[in-house]
């Protein structure tokens, strides 16, 4: 007999004010930043947490190994289970689908998820740049593995070649009405970022995610704890359904374009949400985009667009605030990167706004959010849906 | 190490090792916040002691510290796999534990054994699971 999951609900968020260099905390200062907020925002104190769960992207980010072992003590975990999590820029995502596992596996009643980068202390292009035994070195970071496929798409879409630059503007915009965004640049225009740098066929500078410190620190409970958060006047965000999935970097048939790890997570994530037109059923969506035209291949990737047709919801307007499926209004990896906490911060951005709590950046009326995270060669992919009400 | 549900798992392995415990705890990493040679409390249930312990003890003082924390006595007999002083994949060691520990059960040596796992110098992390024939 399988038995029936416990629900679970975001009871509180919290994340750091994301800089290029917060040379004001150290590691752990930054996650107890983000960890004393989200308490601050449950109405929780530490002894109300059962255990804590913490991803970080690869340790040579900051060159600190098992940061978790010294870290035991900030994220107050100490007496209590601890785990780790290491799914690369997915990571953050998978964290809070462990921390959603463990309550709605019944283990725990309250968990505490935690995830963070602090880029400042280590060089991340170097740290991506190892050579990995009988694989192509990437040598270029990240942006230099992504822009192949960023033509492919290009190329098979027939999308015209401004619609990156399109989705860089709007995140950014989005970006400066989030005060906790690294990137604060309320007053960019497509000329602009039409005229930065080109770094690698076809990703300009402006349409590249920075490198941030930051943390974000996200509280799951059962029906119980969500319901007693309900009765104090807090708002909560009901977990409706997750999602993740995983394949090789590089295989003879691999669609990096649109990836069938990815494909399989959202048709699993729709399903057990029991949504069958994503477009027309979900109210917003972050989506994991540290390269702007991943805005449209994601689309097409999760369902809510076809193959092909992405950049089209990109270029009518569509994933503006106000459009029909708004993409990222807390202004997501463009505007702020703190790798490991990239993916949590998408998950937690899902929840404050069908909390209603998204202030500057909320889409009024929203009620089912999608958070999305991808990580490595385009290989893990995690998911979730929130909804407003169980 | 595969994991099944009751079901299946009776289905898949003719003696399974049913999971009866799971204890977990964090120690501090700093050097000066606790006594060293005692672990926070894993809750373990009352009940027999089993007849095999896998503890993941890279060092000996280890495995005298988690045999008095986890209150093992002569009746149980400690590591017959070797441990991690004969091999140490350090971060497979642990589950190597728990698979060495079911092992024993699925194998009939043992009707109740324990597994052990830990990270850091300082017995930092410590999960323990115990385990029986049904």
């Amino acid at each position: 007999m399988t038995r029936q999951p416990v629900a679970a609900a975001v009871l509180g968020v919290g994340q750091t004010r994301h800089r290029s260099k917060r040379t004001d905390v150290s590691i752990a200062g930054l996650c107890r930043e983000a960890v004393d907020r989200a308490l601050a925002d449950a109405g929780l104190t530490m002894s109300d947490i059962d255990a804590v769960v913490v991803g970080k992207a690869p340790d040579l980010f900051e060159g600190v190994m098992m940061p978790e072992l010294y870290l035991a003590d900030a994220l107050g975990a100490v007496g209590k289970p601890l785990l780790r999590v290491h799914t690369a820029g997915s990571v953050g995502g998978a964290t809070g689908i462990v921390t959603a596992n463990l309550v709605q596996a019944g283990v725990h009643r309250r968990v505490l998820a935690v995830a963070f980068e602090k880029q400042s202390e280590s060089n991340a292009m170097w740290a991506l740049s190892i050579a990995h035994p009988f694989s192509t070195a990437v040598v270029a970071g990240a942006g230099g593995y992504f822009a192949p496929h960023i033509r492919a798409y290009i190329r098979r879409s027939g999308a015209p070649s401004h619609i990156g630059a399109m989705v860089a503007v709007k995140d950014r915009r989005n970006g400066a009405r989030n005060p906790f965004a690294h990137l604060q640049q309320a007053d960019i225009t497509l000329e602009k970022v039409l005229a930065s740098p080109l770094l690698w066929d076809p990703v300009r500078y402006d349409e590249t995610c920075p490198s941030s410190d930051g943390a974000c620190a996200v509280i799951i409970g059962d029906s119980d704890a969500a319901q007693a958060s309900q009765a104090g006047g807090r708002p909560v965000a009901w977990i409706r359904a997750t999602a993740m999935r995983t394949e090789p970097t590089m295989f003879a048939g691999k669609d990096p374009v649109n990836p069938a790890a990815g494909l399989a997570a959202a048709a699993d994530l729709w399903r057990k949400a029991g949504i069958t037109s994503p477009i027309d059923e979900v109210d917003v969506a972050e989506i994991y985009v540290p390269f702007s035209w991943y805005e449209p291949m994601w689309l097409e990737n999760l369902g809510f667009a076809a193959p092909g047709e992405g950049w089209r919801l990109t270029e009518a307007g569509e994933t503006e605030i106000g459009g029909r499926i708004p993409v990222n209004p807390s202004g997501g990896v463009l505007s702020s990167n703190p790798i490991g906490a990239s993916g949590l911060l998408r998950f937690a951005e899902a929840a404050l706004q069908v909390m209603g709590k998204a202030g500057a950046h909320q889409v009024p009326g929203a009620r089912t959010a999608l958070g999305h995270a991808y990580g490595g060669g385009s290989q893990y992919f995690s998911m979730w849906v929130v909804s407003s009400t169980p | 190490m595969i994991l099944a549900s009751a079901e299946r798992a009776r289905e898949l392995c003719e003696r399974p090792a049913w999971i009866t415990w799971f204890g977990h705890r964090a120690e501090s990493a700093a050097l000066g916040a606790r006594d060293l040679v005692t672990l926070a409390p894993l809750g373990a249930p009352d009940g027999p002691m089993p007849d095999v312990a896998e503890l993941h003890a890279p060092f000996t003082h280890q495995e005298i510290i988690l045999r008095e924390a986890l209150g093992i006595g002569a009746a149980t007999d400690v590591n017959p796999s070797g441990g991690a002083l004969v091999a140490n994949p350090m971060f497979a060691a642990g589950l190597a534990r728990l698979g060495c520990a079911a092992q024993a059960i699925m194998t009939g040596r043992a009707d109740r054994a324990l597994g052990h796992a830990t990270s850091g110098p300082l017995l930092q992390q410590n999960l323990v699971c115990t385990m029986e024939a049904q």
